[in-house]
Formats: structure tokens, sequence, C-alpha cells
């Protein structure tokens, strides 16, 4: 941890969120957040110009859009141009919170006082609610997604949360690495991909997962095959990969790097081999994003389709 | 700065939403020279609070997150069931077999029989006083569960009824596994049979009756890494 040696006043916001978003440095968001909050507390108070305690208001509504900015902000989505894109993400949420706010407020003038018969406590579960049916569900759809590692993952969020503490992304993050599918195995003498579609798109989803997971493609040869096919194998795999593939490359010290590559195979068997060479952890925050939006949003369907039945 | 100096709403919000950074850099620059909006330190602490807090999508019901926790969270446990020869032998006259459930991270539960005519163990095992022995064991490898099998005649000594050993998959209405297992059809004392099963925990109950109808059933709760 190299943090105490980082200017993060000199830092661009890129170099900030980035700090955060990989190595959950505190000093690099909270220098972001007094950055942005003043102004963004301009943004709100002028947009809820006129509702009561606005003094009070605005600098809240500021800090919850913060943290929902943090989350959600998506560097690859950001404008490209723009010399301060988390800014320009933040302000935007901040325009719309208010907004929102604004009306929220105009709507509660509206309205003299709440309906005394109106029950307001939250509704229990249904305790009909078949849990073990959701887990069942969403086990087998782990599996189907090929991303085993998300499970102990969920379990350490359910704990945190069940805690009350903050989840340690970055530990979790570094604990639990993205394991790239061992082979591919193909027909003797066919370069042939379909049948081996699943575990290719695999591949691809833990590419797409891990900013730094680079794969190399080795094509294996049986002794009684021409040795073109080996790597015609691999190019294979490797064309699949790309093709879906976001394009990114890793940065290292020696320059990009790209995240798939083919070698030549000299191991026997007709198969293409995956051999992680860098990697193989998700960034916190796209672990995050894994159980918050992806996992939970999971339960959630399988939640109403409960609820339907 | 005061309130009269910022930009009109419309004006900001269109900064804004055209992501005009120059008068949005200007009136940040304005703003950091003036006075702390609030009590900044403590806001701070308060956001500092809310970073990473596990937060779950609108529309999913918090009584759902915990039983969620409290369904995947449950001690994982491997049972073995160790059942004395001589306990054996005695049977439900004794009323005295003892299960032990084995958790490799907390202390071990045993329960005892105590109803002479059915005694209950652990989580809804069943025995007829008078139906056959059934003693099980369960090994996990790479997802697959190999099941060893014991079994034998009751107390009075009544054969084992030909093809009644049953294993069930407690899920849902309980899927009937049998068939997988390629279990012997025989009066076979020990039958193995593997089972491919996915990740997770998996509860089991395995039955046998003797001729005479007297069924012995078992439960067992595997958990596939």
């Amino acid at each position: 941890m190299v943090e105490h040696q980082v200017e993060w006043p000199k830092a661009d916001e890129r170099a900030l969120w980035q700090a955060w978003s990989e190595d959950r440095s505190e000093a690099a968001v909270e220098e972001l957040w007094r950055r942005c909050q003043r102004i963004g507390v301009a943004v709100a108070r002028r947009t809820l110009q006129g509702v009561a305690d606005v003094d009070q208001e605005a600098p809240g509504l500021v800090d919850e859009v913060f943290v929902k900015a943090l989350r959600t902000y998506d560097p690859e989505r950001a404008a490209a141009g723009a010399d301060r894109p988390f800014r320009g993400w933040f302000l935007r949420l901040v325009r719309t919170a208010s907004i929102d706010q604004r009306r929220k407020r105009a709507r509660d003038h509206l309205i003299d006082e709440p309906d005394a018969h109106v029950d307001h406590t939250p509704q229990p579960v249904d305790a009909r609610l078949d849990i073990e049916r959701i887990v069942a569900h969403l086990e087998a759809w782990n599996r189907a997604e090929g991303l085993a590692e998300d499970w102990p993952v969920l379990l350490a969020w359910l704990q945190c949360r069940h805690d009350g503490i903050r989840v340690p992304w970055k530990t979790l993050a570094a604990e639990h690495p993205v394991v790239a599918p061992a082979d591919i195995p193909f027909q003797t003498g066919s370069a042939l991909l379909p049948a081996n579609e699943p575990a290719v798109h695999a591949a691809l989803r833990k590419l797409d997962l891990c900013p730094r997971l680079v794969l190399d493609v080795l094509g294996g040869r049986m002794a009684s095959e021409p040795s073109h096919l080996a790597g015609a194998r691999g190019e294979a795999v490797e064309d699949a990969l790309r093709h879906g593939m976001k394009r990114r490359r890793v940065s290292s010290p020696r320059g990009p790097v790209e995240r798939v590559s083919v070698s030549g195979g000299s191991v026997t068997g007709a198969r293409a081999s995956f051999d992680v060479r860098s990697g193989g952890h998700r960034s916190p925050d796209s672990l995050r994003m894994r159980v918050e939006k992806v996992i939970l949003g999971k339960v959630l369907a399988l939640y109403r389709e409960e609820e339907g039945r | 700065m005061s309130e009269q100096e910022l930009p009109e709403a419309e004006v900001l919000l269109g900064w804004v939403e055209a992501g005009d950074e120059q008068p949005l850099d200007a009136l940040e620059a304005r703003l950091a020279a003036g006075p702390a909006v609030g009590d900044e330190g403590a806001r701070w602490s308060k956001v500092r609070g809310q970073l990473d807090r596990p937060v779950a999508p609108d529309g999913l019901p918090d009584a759902v997150v915990d039983q969620l926790h409290h369904t995947l969270s449950r001690p994982r446990r491997v049972q073995w069931l160790l059942w004395p020869a001589s306990v054996l032998m005695l049977g439900a006259a004794l009323a005295a077999s003892t299960m032990v459930w084995v958790d490799p991270g907390g202390p071990a539960e045993t329960s005892q029989g105590t109803d002479p005519s059915g005694m209950h163990r652990g989580d809804g095992d069943v025995v007829d006083a008078q139906g056959p022995a059934l003693q099980v064991a369960a090994t996990v490898s790479a997802g697959t569960v190999q099941l060893t099998v014991d079994v034998g005649p009751g107390p009075e000594g009544v054969p084992v009824a030909p093809g009644s050993l049953r294993v069930v998959l407690l899920r849902g209405d309980g899927v009937d596994v049998t068939d997988q297992l390629d279990l012997p059809d025989g009066e076979a004392r020990r039958v193995v049979g593997e089972l491919a099963l996915p990740a997770g925990v998996h509860a089991l109950e395995v039955s046998v009756s003797d001729v005479e109808g007297h069924r012995t059933v078992q439960q067992l709760e595997v958990r596939v890494p």
C-alpha cells in the first residue's frame, strides 16, 4: 500500500475514483467528496429553492447522492472528453434527486394530514414464502452462469449486512479470485467450436468480470494430428473470446497487454487449455455490483415469482 | 458565497445538463473559497459510514434477505452416524441408539431416542422399533456424493425386503434418486452408490423396509463444496 505517497489533492478524478474502486482508499474518496460536495450543495439548494428547511435538506441530499454516485459511476460510460467525468455524473444525480425531492415535497404539501386509516407498518413477508425453493433456483442459476466464485461472496455480503458492518470488498476481492476454466476439449482432428461454446462463454464472463484477467490459450495436439490443428484450435477459441469481450487492455510497466493471447501448445491431447497469466481478481466495485445488482437482483426476481404463485 | 450570488436554477441545471465544465469549474473555485457548508467534518464522517454499506436492491424486502442469510449461513454440517454395534443389537428395546452430528465448525450435537415405539433422531429420523437396521455414511468428492448404506435384519431377525431401499432428495415434494444410485436389488448388507449433486447443502432421506412392512428411515445432510 503506497497510499501515503500519493498527493491526492493534485490527483485527477479518474485516479481518485480508481483508487477508491480498486484499493478502497478512503483518503482518495474523501478528496473526491471534498471537491464535489460544495458545488453539489449549491445545485441542490438552487433546485430546492423555496422548499422549507432547504439549508438542512440540501447537504443531506447531496451526501446521499455522493454515495450513490460512487456506487453507480461507470468510467467506461462516462463522457470521453470530459475533464471531470465523476463530477458530471454526480451533479446529474444531484439534479435528478433534487427535482424528485421537490416534487415529493409538493405532493406532501397537498396532503394536509396523513390518512389515519392507512396502515403504514411494513408488511411481513408471507410465511409461505419458500426460501428453500429460491435458494435452489439461485444455486441452479449460479451453476448455469459458471460462477461458483459468487457463492462465498454472497455469504460474506449477507454476514456483513447481518452484523451491520461495512463490507470489506477489497478483502473479499483478494480472497476470492476468479478461476478460469481449465480447458476446452475438442474432437480429435477437429477445430470446430460449436459443441464447446458453454466453456467459451464461461471464460468470456470471467474475462468481463476481471479487468486484469489475462488468459493464454494453449492448443494441445495429438501425436497423430497435423501440428497446425493445435494452433487452429487455439485461434478459434481466441476469436470466440475476442468477439464477445469488451475491448480492454491491461496496463503493465512494459506497456499494454492483450487480455487473450494464443500460444503454440506442445501438450498432447485434443484440447485448448486456458492458462491464467495475470490477475483473476475482480475489482471491489465489480464484486459489489455482482452481489447487489446481479445476484440479489436474481433473488428479487425469484421472490416476485414466488409471490405470484 | 451568498444565495444571491449563485446562478439561477435554470442556468445552473443547464450547465449540468450540457456538461459545461468551464462555468462549473469557476463556480466550484468560488465556492471552495467560501465558508463551509454546515459541519463538513461531521458530514464526511456520516458519508464515510455509508461507504460500502451492504444495500439490497429496491423492492427486495429486508425479511427475504434475512431469511436468505439464515438459510445460507446455517452451520455447515457433515453428518456421520455413529451407531455402535452393541446398540444396534439391542435395538429399540433399549431405546438408546445415539446419533452424533459432527460439525467441523462447532460443537457436536447429540440426540437420543426417547420413544420406544418410534425413536426420533436429529431432524426427522424415525425408526420403527421392529424395522431393519440401517446405517448410512456419506463422503463427498468433486461434486459426487458416495453413499454407503449398511442394512440388516431388525431385532426380530425379519429379513430385509429386496428392493425396498429408497433414497429421496428432500427438495420440494421430494425427488426419488434411488434409480440414479444403481443400488443392487438383493440382500447385500452393504450397498454403495454415487450421486452427482450440485454445490450446496442437500438433505437426503434413506429408507428400508423388511418383508413384514416395518420401515426404518434416516435423514442426513451433506454439503457439496
